[in-house]
């Protein structure tokens, strides 16, 4: 019988930011709003919830006078984001 | 990009991955800067030097050496500068950071024990240099770095199988072919693909 797929990394933004995450060591915010194409708020409410499961690990701080959010995917991230890829080649009989 | 709309098919996510790996891999940092400054002080210090030593009287011309301490401190400038400015940094930008302190700390530590290799340095220091040029290379998939790390290879060959008169000329070369010709080449390929 086949998983079910992560809920967390099973929509669309929220695997976008894992996926670029998963590249680099890590991201700003505005980096990430970029290559999403989103609006801030929802990219926001998605940040947030990969950081509450521990996906990803978020740092706020300033960059001058200019605030500043780096996102980095954690250890946990990782493994959930290389399961969801395993699942996906199973529904997908790669 | 919309969240929590509509069921992503596994093919969707497949691609939405594929699309993001894609642009997270062309952020790699433009690192022709250091080739091209390193290349020039390099290539300034050993003509100076060969300059020096055959048309003036000047005992110290290897005090031209000292022209390194400018390059690191311009590259460390250059470094926190574009490290503030950047947004991202990828895996491979921190390998190749890695990469050139390693390379850094091994040429402190031959410098340090100068005395004991009798001053014969270059071979060594060509090696590391090779070493470093070849994984930036391999690391951005960029052939003329590749070449240009084997050119310093080869230069190890010169030292040890040339003349001192030949190695006049043979060292710059090895800079240009190694340094100058790949920074060039890098810096315009980044231009191209801004």
């Amino acid at each position: 019988m086949l998983k079910k797929l992560d809920p967390i990394l099973h929509s669309e933004l929220r695997l976008a930011v894992m996926s670029l995450l998963i590249s680099l060591t890590k991201a700003e915010f505005t980096y990430l709003k970029e290559q999403t194409n989103a609006t801030a708020g929802n990219l926001s409410v998605q940040i947030t919830k990969l950081e509450e499961v521990g996906y990803i690990t978020v740092e706020k701080g300033y960059k001058g006078k200019v605030p500043q959010t780096i996102c980095t995917i954690s250890k946990k991230g990782i493994d959930a984001f290389e399961q969801y890829v395993n699942d996906l080649k199973e529904y997908l009989k790669m | 990009m919309e969240a929590e709309k509509k069921t992503l098919k596994p093919e969707e996510s497949l691609q939405i991955i594929e699309q993001m790996i894609q642009k997270a891999k062309t952020n790699l940092h433009d690192s022709s800067f250091y080739f091209l400054l390193w290349g020039w002080i390099i290539l300034i210090i050993v003509i100076g030097q060969s300059l020096l030593k055959h048309f003036t009287n000047y005992d110290k011309p290897y005090l031209l050496w000292m022209l390194i301490i400018f390059g690191i401190i311009a590259s460390a400038i250059y470094g926190i500068k574009s490290g503030k400015k950047s947004k991202v940094m990828s895996h491979f930008d921190r390998l190749n950071f890695l990469n050139w302190m390693i390379f850094l700390g091994s040429y402190f530590i031959i410098l340090i024990f100068m005395k004991d290799f009798n001053y014969k340095i270059s071979p060594i220091i060509f090696i590391l240099a090779g070493n470093a040029t070849l994984m930036t290379g391999f690391l951005i998939k960029f052939r003329p770095l590749i070449i240009g790390g084997f050119v310093f290879w080869a230069g190890v060959f010169c030292q040890f199988l040339l003349s001192h008169q030949l190695l006049e000329f043979v060292f710059p070369l090895v800079i240009i072919f190694g340094y100058l010709v790949p920074g060039y080449m890098l810096k315009f390929q980044n231009k191209k693909n801004a």
